[in-house]
C-alpha cells in the first residue's frame, strides 16, 4: 500500500517536473536574450532602436567606440513583420479553416484520407523550398501585373499563407472531427440541411480547437525566416504597397548574423528580443479583437447580451474566445450555400497549392536524383562537382533521434499533467499554459539565437548536433503538448472513471487506459515533431552547423541537417539541381513518415477497438 | 434561392403513418424484415422489444435519419398521410415536420435560447420578437418556462440530464412538428425526470402523433395507445396497448412482456 | 477521379492565364535592383566604388554616420545563388555577384566600357574589385601543419587554384600587402617528407572564398596523398566570423578568410588574390551591355527607374 502511494507521488512529481521544464525554457530564453541585448540597447538607445526607421549597420562598430558609425533602427521591420503576419493569416487562416471544413464535412469519403495526408505533406516541405518556389514561380507570375519583379507584401503573404495552411487545416480538422456526432444528428433531425448543421452547430462546437490552430498558424507566420527572406525583398523600408521590397524582423537576424560585429550582433539579438515582445503584443491584440468579436456574436445570438459560454470548457485558454468570432461568422454564413461553396473551393485551392509546389520541385529535382545516385551515397570531395548529401542525411537522423528523446517524454508528460493532474484555473497551470503559448509563438530564428548563446557555449563553444538538438527540442514542446492534450481531452471521462472504479491507481489509469486511448493523437504529435526537425533550418544554422562536407562522428560533432544543406546548396548558385534533388529527398522522407504514421495509427486503432475482430468470427 | 424547389412541399403533411412491405439492409445484413404497420394520428405508439431487434432502426426510417448511414438500403412503402416520404420530397422539410428526440440528450453547445431558436432560424425566422415568442411557447409546452426563464442565456450543457432531454423536446416543438419520434428518451434519466417526460408525451399527443421506442414495458403500458413488439427485425405483434399487455396473441410477445424471454 | 481532373484543369487555366498575361505586358517595367545585404563583403566592394562623382552608394556623412544611398526599392538577398536566381528569372533585373560565381544563366555587362577579366582587374581598369584576404593571428605560433599549409597558400601553387575558382592570383608583392606595409613575396612551397602534425586545420570566414579555399585545400591534401576532409574543418559563414575566429585563436590552427581588406593590429594578413564584382543582367536583356559607374549609381540609388531612361 505504501509503495503504491510512493509510486503515485513519484509519478505526480515527475509529471509536474516535466511541466516546470516548459516554464524554465521560457524564462531562460527571455533572460539570456535580454541580458545579451542590454549593452546594445543602452549603446543605441531603446527609443532610437525601436522607433528609428533607418537601419544602416556598420560591422566595425564596437561597444567601446565613443560614437557609432552605423545607425540601428528597426521600426520599418516591426511594421513589415506585422503586415506580413496579418496577410498570411488572412490568406492561410481563411483558406485553411475552410479547407478543414471541406475535409471534415464536404469531402467524399474516399478522398478524405489521401487529401489529409496530402495537406500534411505541405507541412513537411522545408521553408527554403517554399522560398525557391516563390522566386522561380510566384514572383514571375506576380511580375506580370506588379510594377516590380513581384516581391513584396503580397508575395510574402501568399507564401506564408500556404505555409501555415497545414498547421491550420490539420488541427482544425481534428477538432471538427472530435465534435460529437449527436450534435450533427440533433441538428439534422430539426430539419437542418447538411451545410447549416455544419456551419451552425459543428463549427461553433469546435471553436477552441480552431482557435488553437489559428494561434499556431500565426506563430508559424511570425517565426518564418527563410521563405520570407527569399520573397520579401528585404530592403529596410516600410511595406507601403503590395509590391515593394520590405524586411521582417526574422529576416534581419538571419541576413546579418553571419557578418555582424560587436554592436551589430548585439542589435540583432535585440531584434530577437523585440520579436519576442512582438509575439506577446500580437497575442494580446489578437485577444482583444477576438474579445470584441465575442461580444458582437453574443449580442446577435443570445438574448440581451447574456454570455453564451460553453460550460467553462476552453475559456481558460488564452485565446479561445476567437472561436466565438468564428461562430458569428458561421452564423452569418449558415443559411446560405455560400459556406459549402467556399469550403469546396478552398479545399481545391489547397490541393492545387500542393500540386504546384511539390510538382515544381519534383520536375526540377527528380531527374537529377535518378541520374546521379552519388548525391545520396557518395563521399564528399573537395572542390569537385560531385556533391553528396549523405553526411546531411546522417546528421538529420541523429538530430531527429536525439531531439525526440529529449522533447517527447517532456512534452507528453506535460500534457498528461495538464489534463490529468492540474486543477483548472490554478495559477501554476495558467503559467504552464502561458509558457506553452509563448513557446509556440517564439520564432525559430530566435531559438537559433538562444541556442547559439546557451547550448553552443555549454557544449564546447562550437556548434554541435547536441546543441542543435537541445535547441530544437524546446521548439518541439508546444507541438507535442498541444497535440497530446487535444487527444487526451477527447477521451470519454467514463473510461477513466471505469478504471478508477476498479481500484486502479491514477498512475495505472494513465498508463493503461488514458495513454493507450490517446495513442493516435500522440503518434500524430510524434510525426509532426519529426517533420519539424527535418524541415527546420533557421534554428540549426547557428547551433548545429552548416557544413555539408563531413559525416559527423558523434553527437558533439557539427553538421548540416538536410534542410540546412538544401539552404546552403540553393544559395550558392552552382548547385541548384542538387538543391532540388535534396528537396525531393526531403519530401519523399516526410511523405514516407506520414504513411508510416498512418499505418501505425490504423493498427493501433484496430487493436484498441478489438470488437471488429470478434464480429467477423 | 434562385433555384425553385419543384419537389413536393408537404404543406399538408398528414399525421398518420402507413408502412407496407418495408425491408432494410445494412450492406448484406437485413435489419428489418417485411414490416407492415398503420400508426394512427395524434396517439402515442410504443415500440418495444429486446436490444438489436430493429425498433430504433425502424423509428429512424420515418424521418430518414438512416440516410446518414453508409450502406443502408430501404425498400417498401412509407407514407405519412398521403405523402410517400421516400419519394420526391424535401428531406429537411420532412424532418422539420417529424421531430426527433434521441436516447442521449444532445443539446447543442450553445445557450438555452439558441438551442431552441436553432430550428426556427433554420427555416428563416430572424425577427427577435418572433423568436422570443417561439422560445417562450416551446418552453411552456415542455413545461420548462418557469425553471429556465432566467437562464436562457446560459449554456445548455450546464443543465441536468433530465432538463437537457426536455430541452431537446422543446427544441423539437419549436419547429411545430406534426409527428415526434422518441428513441428511448428516458433510458438515461431518473424516475422523476422520466415521469415528467411521460406527462409531456401525453400532453403532446393531444395534437401531435408520438412514436416512442422504449425498453421500459411499464412505460409503454402507462402512456401508449398502441404497442408494437419487435423481435429480430420482425414486427411480431401490433395492436392496442391494453390487448398487447393483457392478451397477447403471439407466444413470443407474451414471453417478452412477462419477462421470461431468453 | 473527378477532383483530379478538376485540379489538372485549374492548373492548366492558371498556367495559360499567366502566359496570356505575360504576352500583353507591353509597357516597360521598372528596373528590379538586386543587391546583397548591408554588411556583405561583395556589397561593400560594390558600394564603395560606384559613384556619381559626388556621392558613393555607401559613405559617411558629416557626423561620421554610415549612409547607404541604395534605393529602398532594391531587393536584398544574403546569398550569391539567390541573386543569380532573381536576376535570371526577371527581365528587368540588375545585380552584382562575385566574378567567380558567374555562370551562363545571366549576362555580365561592362563597366565604364571594360569587361571584368584577369587583365582588367590586375591593371585596375575594371573598377569594381576587392581582395581575398587570408589571415592568421599575429604573434601566435602556428601548429606545424597549419604553418605548412600557410606556406602552400602563399606559394605559386595557388595560382592554378585561384584561376579555377574564377579569381585573379596576385603575384605583385606590394599588392599582396596592405598599402604602406612590407611587401609580401610569393614563396616557394617545399613539400615535407610526411604530413606535418597538428590535427585539423580550422578555416573560418567569407562565403565568397569557398571555391578558392576548397581548391587550395584539395590541392594541398592531394600533394600529401590524404583526403582533404580528414585534415580540414572548413566552415564559412562570413568575413567577420573569420576575423573573430582568428582573434580568438589560442591553439594556432585557425586560418581566417575575408573578402574585404583587413587592417588590424592583432592579425597577420595577406591578399591572396583579387576578385571582380561582376554586374549582371537577365539573359534576354541584350540592350544593356555597358554602363558607366555614374549610370550604375543612378540605377542603384533609384534616380533612374527604367532602362529606357538611360540615354542609349
Amino acid at each position: 500500500m505504501n509503495s503504491t502511494k510512493f509510486k503515485e507521488g513519484l509519478g505526480k512529481a515527475v509529471f509536474t517536473a516535466a511541466a516546470i521544464i516548459c516554464i524554465i525554457a521560457v524564462v531562460s530564453i527571455f533572460a539570456f536574450l535580454i541580458i545579451r541585448s542590454i549593452p546594445a540597447f543602452s549603446k543605441i538607445g531603446v527609443i532610437d532602436f525601436i522607433f528609428g526607421d533607418r537601419w544602416s549597420p556598420d560591422r566595425l562598430d564596437k561597444y567601446e567606440d565613443a560614437q557609432l558609425s552605423g545607425t540601428y533602427g528597426i521600426f520599418t521591420m516591426i511594421v513589415g513583420t506585422f503586415a506580413a503576419t496579418v496577410g498570411a493569416l488572412l490568406i492561410g487562416g481563411t483558406i485553411g479553416f475552410f479547407t478543414a471544413v471541406f475535409i471534415a464535412f464536404f469531402c467524399p469519403e474516399k478522398l478524405k484520407r489521401p487529401f489529409s495526408s496530402v495537406i500534411n505533406l505541405l507541412a513537411g516541405i522545408p521553408s527554403v523550398v517554399y522560398g525557391f518556389f516563390g522566386i522561380v514561380f510566384l514572383l514571375p507570375m506576380l511580375a506580370n501585373f506588379a510594377p516590380n519583379n513581384g516581391s513584396g507584401l503580397l508575395a510574402t503573404s501568399i507564401i506564408l499563407g500556404i505555409m501555415i495552411l497545414p498547421t491550420v487545416v490539420s488541427l482544425s480538422k481534428t477538432s471538427l472531427e472530435a465534435v460529437p456526432k449527436a450534435y450533427y444528428e440533433g441538428a439534422v433531425a430539426t430539419g437542418s440541411t447538411h451545410t447549416r448543421a455544419v456551419f451552425g452547430i459543428m463549427i461553433p462546437a469546435a471553436r477552441s480547437g480552431i482557435t488553437a490552430s489559428l494561434i499556431l498558424g500565426v506563430g508559424r507566420a511570425l517565426g518564418e525566416t527563410m521563405a520570407v527572406v527569399m520573397v520579401a525583398g528585404n530592403a529596410a523600408t516600410y511595406p507601403n504597397s503590395f509590391f515593394n521590397s520590405f524586411r521582417v524582423l526574422t529576416a534581419n537576424i538571419v541576413m546579418e548574423m553571419g557578418y555582424a560585429g560587436d554592436v551589430q550582433q548585439g542589435a540583432l539579438i535585440a531584434t530577437g528580443v523585440i520579436l519576442l515582445i512582438f509575439v506577446l503584443i500580437v497575442n494580446v491584440i489578437f485577444n482583444l479583437i477576438s474579445g470584441r468579436a465575442v461580444k458582437k456574436a453574443v449580442a446577435v445570438t443570445a438574448e440581451k447580451g447574456r454570455t453564451s459560454g460553453i460550460g467553462g470548457r476552453g475559456i481558460r485558454s488564452f485565446f479561445s474566445n476567437i472561436g466565438e468570432g468564428i461562430g458569428a461568422l458561421a452564423y452569418k454564413l449558415k443559411t446560405d450555400r455560400i459556406g459549402k461553396v467556399i469550403s469546396i473551393l478552398c479545399g481545391i485551392f489547397s490541393g492545387i497549392a500542393l500540386v504546384l509546389v511539390v510538382g515544381f520541385v519534383f520536375v526540377q529535382g527528380l531527374p537529377h536524383l535518378i541520374t546521379n545516385p552519388h548525391l545520396l551515397f557518395g563521399k564528399y570531395e573537395f572542390a569537385s562537382e560531385n556533391i553528396t548529401i549523405f553526411p546531411a542525411i546522417v546528421t538529420t537522423l541523429m538530430a531527429v533521434f536525439l531531439s525526440l528523446i529529449i522533447a517527447f517524454p517532456i512534452g507528453v508528460m506535460t500534457a498528461v499533467f495538464l489534463n490529468e493532474y492540474a486543477k483548472k484555473g490554478n495559477l501554476f497551470v495558467r503559467l504552464i499554459r502561458g509558457a506553452i503559448d509563448i513557446l509556440s509563438g517564439v520564432p525559430s530564428i530566435v531559438y537559433g539565437l538562444f541556442g547559439m548563446i546557451t547550448f553552443v557555449r555549454l557544449f564546447g563553444g562550437s556548434s554541435s548536433i547536441l546543441a542543435g538538438s537541445f535547441t530544437i527540442s524546446i521548439m518541439l514542446l508546444p507541438t507535442i503538448v498541444r497535440s497530446t492534450e487535444e487527444s487526451l481531452k477527447s477521451i470519454a471521462e467514463g473510461r477513466r472513471e471505469g478504471s478508477l472504479a476498479l481500484g486502479a491507481g491514477k498512475l495505472r489509469t494513465i498508463f493503461r487506459i488514458v495513454l493507450p486511448s490517446a495513442m493516435p493523437g500522440i503518434m500524430a504529435a510524434l510525426i509532426l515533431s519529426m517533420g519539424r526537425v527535418i524541415s527546420e533550418s533557421a534554428p540549426f544554422i547557428y547551433t548545429m552547423g552548416s557544413v555539408i562536407t563531413s559525416t559527423p562522428d558523434g553527437f558533439l560533432d557539427s553538421g548540416a541537417s538536410l534542410a540546412v544543406a538544401l539552404y546552403q546548396l540553393s544559395g550558392e548558385g552552382w548547385y541548384i539541381e542538387e538543391a532540388y534533388a535534396t528537396a525531393v529527398v526531403l519530401i519523399i522522407v516526410v511523405f514516407g513518415l506520414n504513411l508510416l504514421a498512418e499505418f501505425i495509427g490504423n493498427r493501433l486503432n484496430k487493436k484498441l477497438r478489438g470488437e471488429t475482430n470478434v464480429k467477423k468470427r | 434561392m434562385s433555384k425553385k424547389d419543384n419537389r413536393q412541399t408537404p404543406e399538408n403533411f398528414g399525421q398518420s403513418i402507413t408502412v407496407r412491405n418495408a425491408d432494410l439492409w445494412y450492406d448484406d445484413y437485413q435489419a428489418l424484415k417485411n414490416i407492415n404497420i398503420d400508426i394512427p394520428e395524434r396517439k402515442i405508439t410504443a415500440f418495444i422489444g429486446p436490444s438489436g431487434c430493429g425498433k430504433s432502426t425502424f423509428l429512424k426510417c420515418f424521418n430518414r435519419m438512416n440516410d446518414l448511414i453508409d450502406g443502408c438500403r430501404i425498400t417498401g412503402s412509407f407514407k405519412v398521410g398521403e405523402t410517400d416520404i421516400y419519394g420526391k420530397i424535401n428531406v429537411n422539410e420532412l424532418r422539420k415536420n417529424i421531430g426527433m428526440v434521441f436516447q442521449k440528450p444532445n443539446p447543442f453547445p450553445m445557450s438555452v435560447y439558441d438551442n431552441i431558436a436553432y430550428g426556427p432560424r433554420t427555416f428563416g425566422i430572424r425577427k427577435r420578437s418572433e423568436l422570443d415568442f417561439i422560445v417562450e411557447d416551446s418552453l411552456k409546452r415542455a413545461a420548462m418556462w418557469e425553471e429556465l426563464r432566467d437562464r436562457l442565456g446560459k449554456s445548455a450543457l450546464g443543465l441536468s440530464g433530465g432538463q437537457q432531454q426536455r430541452l431537446c423536446i422543446a427544441r423539437a416543438f419549436a419547429v411545430k412538428p406534426k409527428i415526434i419520434l422518441m428513441d428511448e428518451p428516458t433510458s438515461a434519466l431518473d424516475p422523476i425526470s422520466t415521469g415528467k417526460i411521460e406527462e409531456l408525451c401525453t400532453e403532446t399527443a393531444k395534437d401531435t402523433t408520438v412514436i416512442i421506442v422504449t425498453h421500459n414495458m411499464q412505460q409503454a403500458a402507462r402512456i401508449s395507445d398502441k404497442t408494437g413488439f419487435f423481435l429480430l427485425g420482425e414486427l411480431i405483434e401490433y395492436g392496442d396497448t391494453d390487448e398487447i399487455f393483457t392478451a397477447p396473441k403471439d407466444e413470443r410477445t407474451e414471453r417478452y412482456i412477462t419477462g421470461r424471454f431468453g | 477521379m473527378k477532383r483530379i481532373v478538376t485540379f489538372v484543369l485549374m492548373l492548366t487555366m492558371i498556367v495559360s492565364g499567366t502566359a496570356v498575361l505575360s504576352g500583353c505586358g507591353d509597357t516597360e517595367k521598372n528596373i528590379t535592383v538586386v543587391v546583397r545585404e548591408q554588411g556583405s563583403g561583395t556589397r561593400e566592394a560594390f558600394d564603395k566604388v560606384v559613384t556619381d562623382g559626388e556621392h558613393f552608394l555607401e559613405e559617411k556623412d558629416a557626423d561620421g554616420k554610415k549612409v547607404y544611398n541604395t534605393t529602398t526599392d532594391a531587393v536584398e538577398y544574403t546569398k550569391t545563388g539567390n541573386v543569380l536566381t532573381a536576376v535570371a528569372s526577371d527581365k528587368n533585373a540588375i545585380g552584382y555577384i562575385s566574378y567567380g560565381s558567374v555562370n551562363d544563366t545571366i549576362n555580365v555587362i561592362k563597366v565604364n566600357g571594360v569587361a571584368p577579366s584577369e587583365a582588367t582587374v590586375l591593371d585596375g581598369t575594371y573598377k569594381i574589385q576587392r581582395p581575398f584576404v587570408v589571415m592568421t593571428k599575429k604573434g601566435l605560433e602556428l601548429t606545424p601543419i597549419t604553418a605548412d599549409f600557410m606556406n602552400y597558400i602563399k606559394s605559386g601553387n595557388t595560382e592554378q587554384h585561384a584561376q579555377d575558382a574564377g579569381c585573379i592570383f596576385l603575384s605583385d608583392p606590394a599588392k599582396r600587402a596592405n598599402e604602406g606595409d612590407t611587401p609580401i613575396e610569393v614563396v616557394n612551397f617545399e613539400k615535407s617528407e610526411t604530413l606535418p602534425e597538428g590535427g585539423k586545420i580550422v578555416v573560418r570566414g567569407s562565403t565568397s572564398m569557398e571555391q578558392f579555399i576548397n581548391n587550395v585545400a584539395k590541392g594541398y591534401a592531394d600533394l600529401y596523398g590524404v583526403s582533404a576532409e580528414d585534415i580540414f574543418d572548413i566552415q564559412l559563414e562570413g568575413s567577420s566570423v573569420g576575423r573573430s575566429a582568428v582573434e580568438d585563436d589560442t591553439t594556432g590552427n585557425v586560418i581566417g578568410l575575408s573578402s574585404a581588406a583587413v587592417d588590424q593590429d592583432d592579425i597577420d594578413s595577406f591578399n591572396a588574390c583579387l576578385d571582380a564584382v561582376a554586374v549582371i543582367v537577365n539573359k534576354e536583356n541584350t540592350a544593356i551591355t555597358d554602363l558607366t559607374l555614374n549610370e550604375l549609381y543612378d540605377i542603384f540609388s533609384g534616380k533612374i527607374k527604367k532602362f529606357s531612361e538611360l540615354n542609349k
